[in-house]
């Protein structure tokens, strides 16, 4: 992202801050929403053997990012996870990304990128897709690991996104 | 078998992948009999390949077989349909009529190159020492790595494999036994004979009746020791070297095609093993003798155990060389070091003895290379000296100097080896390798030499020459590198050292007059051993893990540039590979860690490749080295000192991260869509369409806490793979009435809520069923 795109994307920020901050302190004004990433499924509770796709989600991504990596710990007593057929590629990044999963331990290591060349994304959407299938009857537990979450410029540059809200997803074996 | 497969590896690692759609995808550099050019003459072909659907203008292409002239010859305006191939004839002949190049292709093995008309190389191979008849092309055809096969002239590859270019006297060198080679002389007192005929009466052989592996006999041959310093080091044993002359008393006699053989003592060699490995080695990149390991007889007592050697003579050269009528010159005792002495053969007769066409006794030839070689400016030097020398067949041989810290060889000594003239460029040949493994010191550091930075440097023009030279010395470093990575690493080594120690360690052991005990030759396998005069021998093993090392160090770029991730120069869909085949390796972090594009300091890691991987620099490859790729996308630099041979698939881990990664890779632009093709093409993916159902055995097996189990579907369907107690109760469902498309895929099982024990994994798809064990440990 070129300097000029990065100074107006500051600039927009700003732009809403002072829309926010300047409104009638008695008035309860727009509110900027944290952004925050997190799974839904149309199915929390599954059978044994039975599979359901959890999709990873991210809302209010103010400042744009060329790549994001990450981990995700499920628990594997639970629920199986299959990289080889079991993820697929979310609106919010386009056909042309580079999505890589990679299942280590009970650990989904996650990396998903532009290529050189495309624009920063923001917004809100689907980053990807998971299937999991039950394993045994119990709780299994889908959550992102905080300190793997890391967010990067399209110069490389990892962008410090601290306030992130991060929510996790139990799903429910029978 | 296991030294194919690492060949195989090899050859995979040095073909690239091309660009446009348009491939070289066949060649043969030695046709005898395949196809003919318009005028009846059996020359080298290469067979481009369009892969693309549309038709390409090929005008402006280059062809090159020498990467310091990568215009060498320019392709004239023709254009190759869509999906269709076009012959190129390489008989530097251009002036002929149709398609023929400027340049030959080498028999013994050299780089071929393809470039588009800003010079970009579109495509490249490299080949090493050609059979005839047997062309090295892609499989499959277009898209796949290179391989031997039988000759597809202007058709698809069919990937078959060549019949093996054998005759009888393979059989003289199998390694799957030792030999037995009797003689029985026609005299009582042959000790003293022999030794006579050698000391005292010029060499002279002395006729003996020879009976092979009992079978074969062969009467009056012609017998005589052998050797010079080896000879000396010997002379008070029982068990000195031999030189078998089969032909000396009847011109047509033979022991399977063979005139000559020579029984070399091991002296100085306590593992017995430095020829055998050491040829072994040297023969995947030069011409070099075939060996094997025999017990020598006399009467019915046993002398002991010898490395039996093919003799550099006629027939050799038949076999090695398609020129085979020309001057053959050996290096003297004391040294020849190719320095400019004058313009006659008087000048030079102390330094070579001409071994073949002694009747004619030119050696204008010789004379002319060494003038060149010592006083062609740096400028045209390499134009120059290609036609006097087969660089690259030089430069291989200086590179396994330097990697088996061979140095009783030109490199060191000046000496033990032979010099061929063939196709008018002269070709170096090894010979003696009793002191390979670091053996001849003489001031030489074996474990730490300088590869550049060679003390007699001056003294020996060849290597002066070539290290001054950018493009040479940069061939020369990627051979080095090649060697390491490859035949030489001390993982190939040691699996040599394994085979030959099953072979021969029993006659070792009964080897009576062996010149070291059997301890000794069980130490040096692993370690450093002292011989007579306080003199130290290295070890097999050490040796190689320490030289390796210290090569790796000298050679590799400690440079990483983020997202070139296998070091070749570009970012591009070759950098997933060292992510996925060194997934969660962990080494020295870098000072600064960033994706910013630039070179940064990097302390090599143990696996050097790894250091490449590590995009960000943290220390550890993992999904945010991935990133990087993207960043940097098309990025390029000019610090490329090596690629990496990271994808080993005869690893079945590296086999079976890659497929994951195929699994894994999301997307449909330009960078997933040439990642997928790569690994299909590394995967042979398109080759596998299924046939048959099956179930792959798992690994790791044993395992603690996770393996990879692959199976395959003929059809899709509902598949269910469930874990079985050795009582037969059912203990896990990782995968149960799931629906599965047709062809290959990997599942990874955990086992962490398994006890440790063994169990039955039992996969079913409509009426199929496999059953297979595997076993958790903790």
């Amino acid at each position: 992202m070129s300097n000029i795109m990065r100074l107006s994307n500051q600039l927009i920020l700003l732009l809403i801050l002072i829309v926010v901050t300047g409104c009638d302190e008695n008035s309860p004004g727009p509110v900027i929403e944290p952004t925050r990433m997190y799974f839904t499924s149309d199915n929390n509770v599954l059978s044994v053997g039975s599979t359901v796709e959890v999709e990873f989600r991210i809302d209010n991504l103010i400042v744009p990012i060329f790549a994001l990596s990450c981990q995700i710990n499920y628990n594997s007593d639970v629920l199986s996870f299959n990289d080889s057929t079991g993820t697929g590629l979310g609106d919010m990044f386009g056909g042309d990304a580079l999505l890589f999963v990679r299942d280590e331990d009970s650990t989904i290591h996650l990396s998903l990128t532009q290529i050189q060349g495309e624009q920063e994304i923001g917004g809100s959407g689907m980053l990807c897709s998971f299937r999991f299938s039950g394993v045994s009857a119990g709780q299994g537990q889908i959550e992102i690991v905080r300190d793997e979450l890391h967010f990067y410029d399209d110069e490389g540059n990892e962008i410090d996104y601290g306030s992130v809200e991060i929510g996790d997803i139990t799903l429910v074996v029978q | 078998m296991k030294l194919l497969n690492v060949l195989l590896c090899l050859l995979v690692s040095v073909s690239t992948l091309p660009a446009q759609g348009m491939v070289i995808n066949e060649l043969l550099a030695r046709n005898d009999t395949t196809a003919a050019d318009q005028d009846g003459e059996y020359d080298d072909w290469i067979e481009l390949y369009n892969n693309s659907n549309t038709a390409v203008s090929l005008h402006g292409y280059f062809l090159t077989d020498d990467n310091a002239d990568l215009t060498k010859w320019m392709l004239p305006d023709t254009s190759i349909a869509a999906n269709a191939f076009l012959i190129i004839w390489a008989d530097n002949d251009d002036m002929q009529s149709g398609l023929h190049t400027n340049f030959r292709l080498s028999g013994s093995g050299e780089t071929l190159f393809m470039l588009s008309q800003d010079t970009t190389i579109t495509d490249q191979v490299t080949f090493w020492s050609q059979r005839s008849d047997a062309s090295y092309g892609r499989y499959p055809n277009g898209v796949g790595d290179f391989k031997q096969m039988i000759p597809t002239f202007s058709s698809p590859n069919s990937g078959n494999e060549p019949g093996r270019e054998t005759d009888a006297s393979d059989i003289l060198f199998t390694d799957s036994l030792v030999h037995s080679y009797k003689l029985e002389f026609y005299t009582d007192n042959w000790e003293d004979s022999l030794r006579i005929n050698f000391e005292q009466l010029g060499q002279i052989f002395m006729p003996a009746r020879l009976t092979y592996n009992n079978t074969i006999i062969l009467d009056s041959i012609g017998v005589r020791y052998k050797g010079n310093s080896s000879y000396a080091m010997s002379r008070n044993t029982r068990k000195k070297s031999f030189k078998l002359r089969f032909d000396k008393y009847d011109n047509d006699k033979r022991l399977y095609e063979m005139e000559r053989l020579n029984f070399n003592n091991c002296v100085n060699d306590p593992s017995f093993m430095r020829e055998t490995i050491g040829y072994s080695i040297a023969r995947r990149y030069i011409a070099a003798p075939r060996t094997a390991y025999a017990e020598l007889y006399v009467e019915d007592e046993l002398i002991g155990l010898y490395v039996v050697a093919e003799q550099i003579d006629e027939l050799f050269i038949d076999k090695n060389f398609t020129d085979r009528n020309e001057n053959l010159f050996k290096a003297a005792e004391n040294g020849a070091a190719m320095i400019y002495r004058g313009n006659t053969k008087n000048d030079y007769i102390a330094e070579y003895e001409l071994k073949t066409n002694e009747n004619r006794d030119d050696w204008t030839s010789l004379i002319e290379m060494i003038d060149s070689l010592n006083h062609t400016p740096d400028s045209t030097f390499v134009q120059v000296m290609s036609n006097h020398l087969d660089l690259d067949n030089i430069i291989r041989h200086l590179a396994f100097n330097m990697v088996l810290s061979h140095f009783d060889s030109y490199t060191g000594s000046g000496r033990n080896y032979y010099l061929y003239e063939n196709d008018n460029r002269f070709t170096v040949i090894p010979w003696d390798f009793n002191e390979v493994f670091g053996v001849y010191g003489n001031n030489w550091n074996v474990i730490t030499q300088d590869v550049f930075n060679i003390s007699n440097i001056n003294q020996r023009p060849l290597i002066k020459r070539i290290l001054d030279n950018d493009s040479l010395r940069q061939r020369y470093v990627s051979y080095i590198g090649d060697m390491i990575s490859g035949p030489a690493s001390t993982d190939s080594v040691n699996v040599m050292i394994d085979d030959v120690y099953s072979l021969i360690g029993g006659s070792v052991q009964s080897d009576p007059n062996k010149h070291y005990n059997y301890q000794m030759f069980l130490d040096n396998i692993d370690s450093d051993v002292r011989i007579e005069l306080g003199r130290l021998v290295p070890g097999l093993r050490s040796f190689s893990a320490a030289r390796n090392a210290n090569l790796t160090m000298q050679i590799y770029s400690n440079e990483v540039y983020p997202g070139d991730c296998d070091n070749n120069g570009v970012v591009n869909e070759l950098d997933i590979l060292p992510i996925a085949a060194y997934f969660l390796h962990e080494g020295n972090p870098r000072d600064r860690t960033s994706f910013n594009w630039g070179a940064e300091d990097a302390l090599l890691w143990d696996n050097p490749a790894a250091t490449f991987a590590d995009a960000n620099g943290d220390g550890r490859v993992d999904e945010v080295d991935v990133i990087a790729i993207g960043v940097n996308w098309g990025n390029t630099h000019e610090n490329v000192t090596l690629s990496f041979e990271v994808f080993n698939l005869d690893n079945p881990t590296y086999r079976s991260n890659l497929k994951f990664l195929y699994s894994s890779l999301q997307g449909h632009g330009e960078a997933v869509t040439a990642m997928k093709m790569l690994l299909e093409s590394i995967l042979d993916l398109n080759s596998e369409m299924p046939i048959q159902y099956s179930l792959d055995q798992n690994y790791p097996n044993p395992f603690n806490p996770t393996t990879s189990i692959g199976f395959t579907l003929l059809k899709s369907g509902l598949v269910t793979l469930e874990i079985y107690d050795v009582t037969g109760r059912l203990v896990m469902t990782p995968l149960l009435l799931q629906q599965l498309n047709s062809g290959h895929h990997q599942l990874l099982l955990n086992g962490s809520g398994l006890a440790a024990g063994s169990y039955l994994y039992r996969i079913h798809s409509g009426s199929w069923s496999s059953v297979k064990s595997l076993t958790v440990v903790k």
